[in-house]
């Protein structure tokens, strides 16, 4: 009984030996099978890439060569922008294709996408005029793109706890505001929404923000940093200041003492003086502020929108002799009558 | 050449890192960039293309690109985009008409694929302005804690004092380090 026991065990031993053998062996056939299948797929995959890549370069590489002058100007932006875009989708195709391309590829590929991009912008700035580059059109098309794709994230967590602002002042019309001391001194103020206000400015602040501002007269002493507006429209203001950034305005005159430099981005009809506008402690306020009152850059105006050199930008003109304001408190007066004001 | 020879200069190559500092302009990036370098900062004006500092910092060897801010200069952007391992944003934090603008152009560059690799530093700038708001309140405004795709922190800076700005920058790179040399 025992050794009958003992000889199946054995052959059963052998049998599952014969198993696990040809077990293994069929395994190790699939894996062969598959890599060869695979690296047959990899080959495909990279020669059907090459083809379609190379197709498009090609394509927009006509497309580009084709492109002329033409009068229509917005037309030809949408063929610059229909460019972009299919620059783009090339760009995307390709980095989703990169997990199986060699480094080499990869580098020649993007080298062949770069160097497109290069000539599209080549192209572009030599048919559209420079003044016409059509950033806004590009980046609001961008951020249009942007909010589509997220806009159900968007809309399920907008603002959760957004705070409320403290603007210096905000929405105010018709209003004469005064502004000294402490209020300023090396602080950062910020105005939004007035209409027909005269703001009085007397001290060193740190910064000055401005916004939306319409028929305003700001005379303000010294910044010792950069004074921002944006959306301003027939202001006039007065100020020292280290820079001056101001944007999509239009009809505002500027007197200004500026340390390094004034920049001007989307605006029109804007003029600029050196500053004359003053007060009793103007002088003190204006060295408090670290600025150097000997240095004034009044007339080197950057305009965003006005890249020749050898041209003066049409967007901001100096301020003529006999139409500056000699008397401020006359001005002033004026400009209180005028706006019928009422202080606050 | 030998494999090593090859593998050393890759190496050596790899001790670069290359910092892209984006922002809305009037955000304090060129400042930030000198006052980093060690360059006076009284005399900055606005940044009408960009400016490059190469410089030795804990050994690594940083590239750092500052890019002009404008609305008409943000499109450009994208050319400087390529093989950037630091992104560093900075947010004008006493500037609260443009958080929003702010948030937007942020969200765009986070969804740039050449940019996926990169850490990225947000610094809410400022921070010597009385109005200027917290690291906190900025990353709620942001909110940043939402990004799932880039390593990030935000830390409250004053690039005219150079506060905090340090080390700020400090974690930035031992971030990228960490990521990209841990051969080490």
């Amino acid at each position: 009984m025992e050794g009958e026991d003992v000889k199946t065990e054995a052959s059963k031993s052998t049998v599952f030996e014969m198993m696990a053998r040809r077990d293994r062996e069929r395994k190790m056939a699939n894996e062969k099978n598959q890599k060869a299948r695979q690296n047959k797929t990899e080959k495909e995959g990279i020669q059907y890439f090459e083809s379609v890549f190379d197709g498009k370069v090609c394509e927009i590489e006509t497309t580009l060569d084709a492109m002329v002058t033409s009068k229509d100007l917005v037309q030809l932006q949408e063929e610059f922008n229909s460019i972009v875009r299919d620059l783009q989708d090339l760009q995307k195709y390709f980095t989703s294709s990169t997990f199986f391309l060699s480094d080499h590829k990869i580098k020649t590929c993007q080298n062949v996408i770069n160097q497109l991009l290069t000539k599209s912008d080549e192209t572009k700035s030599r048919l559209l005029p420079k003044k016409k580059f059509g950033f806004k059109n590009k980046s609001s098309k961008t951020k249009q793109d942007s909010d589509i794709q997220d806009g159900q994230v968007k809309l399920e967590i907008k603002e959760p706890k957004r705070k409320e602002f403290l603007w210096t002042e905000s929405q105010k019309t018709n209003q004469l505001l005064k502004y000294s001391g402490d209020q300023v001194n090396n602080q950062d103020l910020t105005f939004k929404e007035m209409e027909n206000c005269v703001i009085f400015i007397n001290g060193h602040a740190g910064s000055l923000q401005m916004s939306k501002m319409k028929n305003c007269l700001v005379l303000c002493g010294a910044v010792s940093r950069s004074v921002f507006a944006d959306n301003v429209e027939n202001c006039t203001f007065a100020f020292a200041c280290q820079q001056l950034r101001l944007h999509s305005s239009t009809f505002c005159n500027i007197y200004i003492l500026v340390t390094s430099r004034a920049i001007i981005e989307d605006c029109k009809d804007i003029n600029i003086a050196p500053n004359t506008y003053s007060y009793t402690e103007y002088e003190s306020d204006l060295q408090k502020s670290g600025l150097d009152g000997s240095i004034n850059n009044w007339e080197n105006v950057g305009d965003f929108n006005w890249l020749s050199t050898d041209m003066p930008s049409p967007n901001w003109n100096p301020i003529k002799d006999d139409e500056k304001i000699n008397d401020w408190s006359q001005y002033i007066n004026d400009f209180i009558n005028a706006q019928n004001i009422t202080s606050d | 050449m030998g494999f090593l020879t090859v593998l050393k200069k890759m190496r050596q190559k790899e001790k670069e890192m290359r910092i892209l500092l984006l922002g809305l302009d009037n955000a304090g990036k060129t400042t930030i960039l000198k006052r980093f370098n060690g360059e006076p900062i009284d005399q900055i004006s606005p940044t009408l293309g960009f400016n490059i500092k190469t410089l030795e910092h804990r050994g690594y060897t940083l590239n750092l690109w500052d890019v002009g801010g404008q609305k008409s200069l943000r499109s450009y952007w994208r050319n400087y985009f390529e093989s950037t391992d630091g992104l560093v944003w900075v947010v004008d934090a006493a500037d609260r008409m443009r958080l929003d603008a702010c948030k937007d152009e942020l969200n765009i560059l986070l969804e740039e694929e050449r940019l996926a690799g990169a850490t990225l530093l947000v610094l809410a700038n400022k921070q010597d302005l009385p109005g200027a708001l917290s690291a906190q309140e900025i990353k709620d405004i942001l909110e940043l804690d939402k990004i799932t795709t880039h390593h990030w922190s935000v830390v409250g800076v004053s690039a005219v004092t150079g506060d905090k700005l340090l080390n700020a920058i400090d974690w930035l790179i031992g971030d990228i380090a960490k990521r990209i040399f841990t051969l080490d």
